[in-house]
């Protein structure tokens, strides 16, 4: 049995297209990165440079793994996907994928990362279809015209004064 | 004090799992899902808390990564100004889970309890005490889910005999902590165990008994086939994010049954009913206890449990068995279904038990230790990267 250890296949991220613009003129030369982390064990980062009309493209990554074999690991992987430009960081995407398929629901969002470097980073919850009393999290300066709520917990105060 | 919904509970139990990044890398913002922001604050420099788990050298190189967040409840949420504990799980835990020498050691509300947990939950207490000393007098959830549940629940039982204030106890998935005295002691002194369970998941059956849990048991899940995957937080198999999403509160689970106050007995006959899963696990372990309860014999057998671990008295168990089925035909008949049902759990349906002695009743007994414990470990085993764990 020993040779035979059973390895799956794990979906990080799906793959990834955008545009950025700056007050809606496409931004050349913004790098665009992005890291994964798995189990909080594997972790896989790359990068890329808009192209002159702000496009960028990323594929999906899938890893083969033994991880989910272990029933103690925890199958999340944390997605965060970042701009720099003119030495300022923006955050394009960031969420938890739960499980190690695709859910089309992030693949959806991936596909259209398209962000105005001016926008302002929000907390926003998108439907899942599968079970609709779960709903996904992510936080973003992009924006979605369908399937995306941006949500504020207005609260200003300091609950941690005393810690 | 309201009651966490199942969902808030399932996902602060998952949230716990981000303080090993919250700790590790400085630079991390934790990001609590909009459901949990909803009800409880957290502050990603003061929240989260360090703990120290694994083998004894993890313990004297004092390997602290981070074990969980503690939070607190928004004006506009349903927990105004009531207080979070969430714990992590952990890799690697198996070994801890099924060490049948396992000890005990003096829990937190001055009964016995399983020392490897109790020792991770001592390298978490004084951080605990530095926070709790700020509360006051506000009412505390503990939450967690695998070895979390475990740590939640000593926490629970520490922080109510220590400041006296409400608190509830929610887990997932939680493995046995300590024998009855601990488990009768948690259900008096706390203000609710809320202890979710998926029927398939393994790891509420251990360690096995004399270990016990405390609290009802709801069962979100209720396929009784056991599976390692069944224990995890995330994913579809079934996963208790997933499954405790599907109930609006705690009241309309299915609650398992208090199997050890239950009379069972089981008849030679029928042995070949029996298989390996959930349903039969509990009912060999109910006929145990009926057939020690009645014969007067569990006094002695756990008796033999203080002062050593879960070997010993599953060898004063298989003593017992013999002793007990030469006090009457009936004891006897009783022994002897009891097992014949083992024998088909374990898959040796071919073993025939009668007249047996002490030596085959104690393999017996053996044959289903390991084979419980079996799926706990197996996937771990083959799994080349355990060991590096937290």
């Amino acid at each position: 049995m020993f040779g035979l250890i059973k390895k799956y296949s794990v979906h990080m991220c799906s793959e990834v297209k955008g545009i950025i613009t700056l007050n809606g003129n496409p931004v050349e030369g913004a790098l665009i990165n992005r890291t994964l982390e798995f189990a909080h064990k594997v972790e896989k980062e790359d990068q890329v440079i808009t192209a002159p009309d702000g496009s960028f493209y990323l594929p999906e990554v899938v890893i083969e793994s033994k991880i989910p074999g272990d029933m103690f690991s925890h199958e999340v992987t944390y997605q965060t996907i970042t701009a720099v430009y003119a030495d300022k960081k923006y955050k394009l995407w960031g969420s938890k994928l739960s499980g190690i398929s695709e859910p089309s629901e992030y693949k959806q969002k991936l596909s259209s990362l398209n962000a105005d470097l001016d926008s302002t980073e929000v907390n926003f919850v998108f439907p899942n279809h599968e079970n609709p009393n779960l709903e996904f999290d992510g936080s973003s300066i992009c924006r979605w015209e369908h399937d995306f709520e941006i949500y504020e917990i207005e609260d200003s105060e300091d609950y941690f004064k005393d810690f | 004090m309201n009651i966490l919904s199942p969902s808030v509970a399932a996902q602060l139990a998952e949230f716990a799992y981000d303080s090993i990044a919250a700790v590790s890398k400085s630079s991390s913002n934790i990001e609590p899902s909009r459901i949990i922001s909803k009800h409880f604050v957290f502050d990603s420099k003061k929240s989260a808390f360090t703990g120290v788990s694994g083998t004894v050298a993890e313990h004297v190189l004092n390997h602290a990564t981070g074990f969980g967040f503690f939070g607190i409840g928004s004006k506009e949420g349903a927990h105004k100004g009531e207080v979070v504990l969430t714990f992590r799980g952990t890799a690697g835990i198996a070994d801890t889970l099924t060490d049948l020498h396992c000890g005990l050691t003096v829990g937190p509300n001055y009964k016995a309890v399983h020392a490897g947990f109790n020792r991770t939950f001592e390298s978490i207490k004084p951080q605990l005490k530095a926070i709790l000393s700020k509360v006051g007098g506000r009412p505390v959830h503990c939450v967690g889910h695998s070895l979390g549940g475990a740590l939640a629940t000593l926490a629970a039982n520490w922080i109510k005999a220590q400041y006296k204030v409400p608190v509830k106890l929610y887990t997932f998935g939680s493995p046995r902590v300590g024998h009855n005295p601990f488990a009768i002691q948690s259900e008096t002194s706390l203000n609710g165990i809320y202890r979710a369970v998926h029927r398939s998941d393994p790891v509420p059956m251990v360690p096995v008994w004399p270990f016990v849990h405390a609290g009802n048991e709801y069962r979100i899940s209720t396929c009784v086939s056991l599976t390692g995957a069944a224990h995890k937080m995330a994913g579809n198999a079934p996963g208790y994010i997933n499954t405790a999403s599907l109930y609006p509160d705690y009241k309309s689970m299915e609650k398992g049954s208090l199997s050890n106050l239950t009379m069972t007995r089981l008849k030679y006959n029928n042995r070949h009913h029996a298989s390996f899963n959930a349903h039969w696990a509990e009912k060999i372990t109910s006929a145990l206890l009926t057939l020690l309860r009645e014969s007067g014999k569990i006094t002695s057998v756990l008796a033999q449990g203080v002062v050593a671990g879960t070997l010993t008295i599953y060898d004063a168990l298989a003593r017992s068995l013999v002793e007990i089925s030469k006090m009457s035909s009936k004891y006897a008949e009783d022994c002897q279904g009891l097992l014949g049902h083992i024998l088909n759990f374990v898959g040796k349906p071919g073993v025939i038990a009668v007249d047996y002695t002490y030596a085959q009743a104690k393999r017996i007994l053996y044959w289903m230790l390991e084979k419980l414990n079996q799926v706990v470990i197996a996937a771990v085993k083959v799994s080349p990267y355990m060991g590096i764990g937290y």
